[in-house]
């Protein structure tokens, strides 16, 4: 046993070393946030990457993920230097990682913006946004992913704020998802209605032409700025002349030869350049946000009229502040157009004049309203029915099963505070069934019946097997058992101090209580929580995910051996203790032998069930076959998605095949 | 020096569990060389006596010192900083053999030696090839070294006993107490497992401390006899003075019946 630990210590470390010694040249990662497979992003963005490195002389490191949150995280501790992110989560970069925006992308065709979009059916019954607003809980609607500009913040703060409508509570049903996922479930009509922008319709037109043909534009937003490229602020001076004039004359610069091959490259990722820009290219979101901010503040339930109004306060004073640093651009920019137009004077003088009085009245305008209007809402009192509702079930039931079990005429009877124990046992959990029915809405229960044809329905578009990529698929899932392993071995090497430090029969009790306690949280906090907790220092990938499954899986095994620890008989124990050995023989000798069949099947069987929980990481970049499904589930693509999952199955029926005979061994 | 030492001294040591007493200020003192039955109904604390010796229960505080060859065992509910040089001196033999089922008999054996050598060759198991010898040894003396390799587990239960003695012997103990070493054995491995402890006492000078509940083996194989009763001896003396009043008094009037019943068939 402790043979095998030394020498999975002395692998990891064989492994690491070469890591540490790589790192000569100065280094940087590049991120970017991919809506599609990660593997083909990669792929588009190589040309690019590898240009960057001639031109700066730089190591640049390139990850992709699927969510901004983990980039930001990994941003802010110094494990993502320079990054392509969508105008809010740059926000949130910029807030959150001390970073700054030194440039913007432009489209394909040189525009500087894009429209967002609210895309349905071409024979849906619905033209305007009136008949989508009607709010009476019939339609249902797809929201981007829920830090998305264009899917999600534009339409919040065009569309609903504005008219005091909260989604949630609009539509029947509102969904999340990536612009790709949402057109397609709009296409496939599963949503009545969803967001989009023109720039991702652009690319539909080429990957899913009859998608796109299928459906029709509702309504479309203001021009919103393009994406923009954001940087530490604390990378040194040099490296940022380096990387702010590579981005600047990508594409445009050398001769016509390399213009030309360059150019390629931008248009395969929807690019037309880069142009430079600072923070002030985030005011307009900054704007947006305000805005969703309040149309949450004014929607919430949660909140008490007091908080609400303290929050509406808040807002409007961000927006004050917000509308100084908008009037100076604006102000700056009036300036510039007055003094073309006024150049212009000489030349048109009938135009230019007309431009000036317009120019002027465009400015006073658009200068915005801050006044925000202040809604009363009803609190809610179905909470407090149930809960009462609830308890009285609970002493109903307690009373009747105190009066059954009152002493009888003949047979024994039984002690009171047994039958007192017993009553409040069983009424407390009926109680709180009974409390818990609505919140779990089981009242949804009888639909399972009615609605059977549907789920048949579902279940029949996996029968249409689609088996292209099943390599990909494979090999990511070969990743996805490997990331499995060793954070299931690290979790267990963890797992067999811990979990001896958290049996009664070993440990006093100081220790017991706070190791079972530490066990308790590392179960309980959710392994995306400590992904992100580890990208802060190894930053994004699998390490990463490693790490957050073997920190959960060591929760559950410490629990789990400990029980098998308190189970064991003691003899083995005192025949040990009684020869005079020491503490750690006797766990070695009268413990161990005990529990290692039982601690085997919990490893063995917490690295299967790992092999499926590795799917959540692929949200923080780690890959595995998890990231892969997430996409194909939520584009509604049943035959691939029915592909995965049976070559999942078979990779887990694999991992229980091995687990079995290496039970058989260890047994 | 150590020969100037009691194997055993017990020196008014009560224990109580919760409301009921096992041992109520109890005095004992075993000398090197004797074989001493320890007799008494169940539950008239034999067992507890023989626990409290080895330090595997701890003893009511106020009570007096409990030492194994003059080194200290426990004393007022305490149990000594010396305690596992103390046990080491000292072979424990249980009615549930406590071999480790999952290990073969060998290194069963190979334990009894963990209070001798340096922690670590215990944990990683590197015994020192000395164990190995002398553990091979004992096997071979107790007649189970063909089955030297098998877990434990596997054995009759007359053969795990003789593998804990093996152990005990590897642990090179000057005394053996061993806790109703036959209530679970067969009348065939039960003599074998007393004829083994008689041969110790006597070929080796082995001190021997045994629980029985069957009164002629105690009988048969000791020399001296230690009566109990609701956690008081009633009795410590030449095993001839078990005569036939003293044993009703020991276990009851209806022990009466019992040898009435014997002496029929």
């Amino acid at each position: 046993m402790s043979l095998l630990l030394r020498l999975l210590v002395l692998i990891s470390m064989a492994l690491a070393a070469p890591a540490a010694l790589a790192q000569e040249r100065e280094r940087i990662v590049f991120s970017v946030i991919s809506t599609e497979q990660t593997e083909a992003v990669e792929a588009l963005w190589m040309p690019f990457v590898q240009a960057m490195e001639e031109e700066t002389g730089l190591d640049v490191e390139l990850v992709s993920a699927i969510d901004y949150a983990g980039v930001i995280e990994a941003m802010r501790f110094g494990q993502v230097d320079v990054g392509w992110f969508s105008n809010l989560s740059g926000l949130q970069a910029i807030r959150l990682a001390d970073a700054e925006v030194f440039a913007k992308t432009l489209y394909p065709g040189g525009q500087e913006g894009y429209r967002s979009v609210i895309l349905v059916r071409n024979d849906s019954p619905l033209q305007t946004l009136d008949d989508l607003l009607v709010c009476d809980g019939s339609l249902s609607f797809a929201l981007g992913d829920p830090n998305s500009t264009s899917g999600t913040l534009v339409p919040l703060a065009y569309i609903f704020a504005p008219r005091g409508i909260d989604p949630q509570s609009c539509f029947a049903q509102v969904t999340n998802a990536n612009h790709e996922q949402t057109a397609l479930a709009v296409a496939n009509g599963f949503v009545d209605a969803g967001t989009n922008n023109t720039t991702n319709l652009d690319r539909l037109a080429q990957t899913r032409p009859e998608a796109l043909a299928g459906m029709r534009i509702l309504w479309s937003s203001p021009l919103i700025q393009t994406d923009p490229i954001i940087w530490r602020r604390d990378l040194p001076e040099e490296i940022k002349s380096e990387i702010f004039s590579f981005f600047l004359t990508y594409g445009f610069r050398g001769d016509a030869e390399q213009r030309t091959r360059e150019q390629a490259v931008l248009e395969t990722l929807f690019l037309g350049g880069f142009l430079p820009a600072t923070d002030e290219h985030l005011l307009p979101i900054r704007r947006l946000e305000l805005m969703r901010d309040l149309a949450e503040t004014q929607a919430s339930e949660a909140l008490e009229e007091g908080e609400r109004a303290a929050r509406l306060e808040q807002i409007e004073l961000a927006l004050r502040e917000l509308a100084v640093e908008e009037r100076r651009v604006a102000v700056r920019e009036l300036a510039a157009d007055m003094t073309e137009a006024r150049t212009r004077l000489a030349t048109d003088e009938a135009g230019a004049s007309a431009d000036i009085t317009r120019l002027v009245a465009e400015f006073l305008a658009a200068q915005p309203r801050i006044e925000v209007e202040r809604r009363i809402r009803r609190a809610t009192t179905g909470e407090i029915t149930r809960g009462l509702l609830g308890l009285g079930a609970g002493l109903t039931l307690f009373a009747v099963m105190m009066i059954r079990s009152r002493p009888p005429r003949f047979g024994p009877s039984r002690l009171l505070s047994d039958r007192l124990i017993d009553a409040a046992i069983w009424s407390g959990l009926f109680g709180l069934l009974i409390w818990s029915f609505w919140p779990a809405e089981m009242f949804k229960f009888p639909l399972l019946g009615t609605n059977a044809p549907r789920m048949g329905e579902y279940i029949a578009g996996f029968f249409q097997l689609d088996l292209d990529g099943w390599e990909v698929y494979a090999r990511q899932t070969l990743i996805t058992v490997q990331i499995a392993l060793w954070g299931t071995v690290v979790a267990v090497i963890a797992a067999i101090p811990f979990g001896l430090m958290a049996s009664r029969n070993i440990a006093p009790v100081w220790i017991v209580q706070p190791v079972r306690r530490l066990m308790d949280a590392f179960r309980a906090i959710n392994e995306l929580v400590v992904a992100a907790i580890f990208v802060a220092a190894v930053g994004l990938g699998p390490f990463a995910g490693v790490m957050a499954l073997a920190l959960h899986t060591t929760g559950v095994l410490a629990k789990l051996f400990s029980e098998a620890v308190e189970a064991i008989d003691d003899g083995p124990v005192e025949g040990v203790r009684a020869t005079g050995a020491g503490p750690m023989n006797e766990v070695v000798w009268g413990v161990i032998p005990q529990v290692i069949p039982l601690w085997a099947s919990y490893a063995l069987y917490r690295f299967e069930s790992n092999t499926r929980a590795a799917t959540i990481l692929g949200l923080i970049g780690a890959g595995g076959i998890g990231q892969v499904l997430i996409q194909n589930i939520r584009s509604f693509e049943y035959g691939k998605t029915a592909t995965i999952l049976l070559i999942i199955i078979a990779a887990v029926t694999a991992v229980d095949l091995i687990s079995q005979m290496l039970r058989k061994r260890l047994v | 020096m150590a020969e100037l030492h009691s194997a055993l001294s017990i020196d008014r040591v009560t224990k109580t569990y919760g409301a009921a007493t096992a041992l109520s200020s109890a005095s004992l003192v075993v000398k090197p060389g004797e074989m001493v039955a320890l007799i008494g109904a169940s539950g008239s604390g034999k067992s507890t006596l023989l626990r409290l010796a080895s330090g595997l229960v701890l003893a009511d505080p106020g009570s007096g010192a409990i030492r194994l060859f003059g080194e200290k065992v426990q004393e007022n509910g305490r149990l000594s900083a010396r305690v596992r040089r103390a046990r080491a001196r000292v072979g424990f033999i249980f009615q549930q053999f406590n071999l480790v089922t999952r290990a073969s008999l060998y290194a069963n054996a190979m334990l009894g030696s963990l209070g001798q050598i340096a922690p670590w060759r215990g944990v990683t198991g590197s015994f020192p090839n000395d164990v190995r010898k002398r553990a091979m040894d004992a096997l071979e003396r107790v007649g189970v070294a063909d089955h030297a390799g098998k877990r434990a587990a596997n054995l009759s239960g007359g053969q795990q006993q003789r593998g804990a003695i093996a152990r005990a012997l590897v642990q090179q103990a000057r005394a053996i107490f061993a806790d109703e070493p036959i209530a679970s054995l067969d009348p065939v491995s039960a003599r074998r497992v007393m004829r083994l402890l008689a041969e110790l006492n006597a070929q080796d000078g082995m001190t021997v401390v045994v629980t029985l509940h069957q009164v002629d083996y105690a009988l048969k194989y000791c020399r001296r006899a230690v009566a109990l009763k609701a956690g008081q001896i009633i009795y410590d003396g030449p095993i001839s003075g078990l005569t036939r009043e003293r044993l009703i008094e020991i276990y009851g009037d209806e022990y009466r019946d019992v040898m009435d019943e014997s002496v029929r068939a």
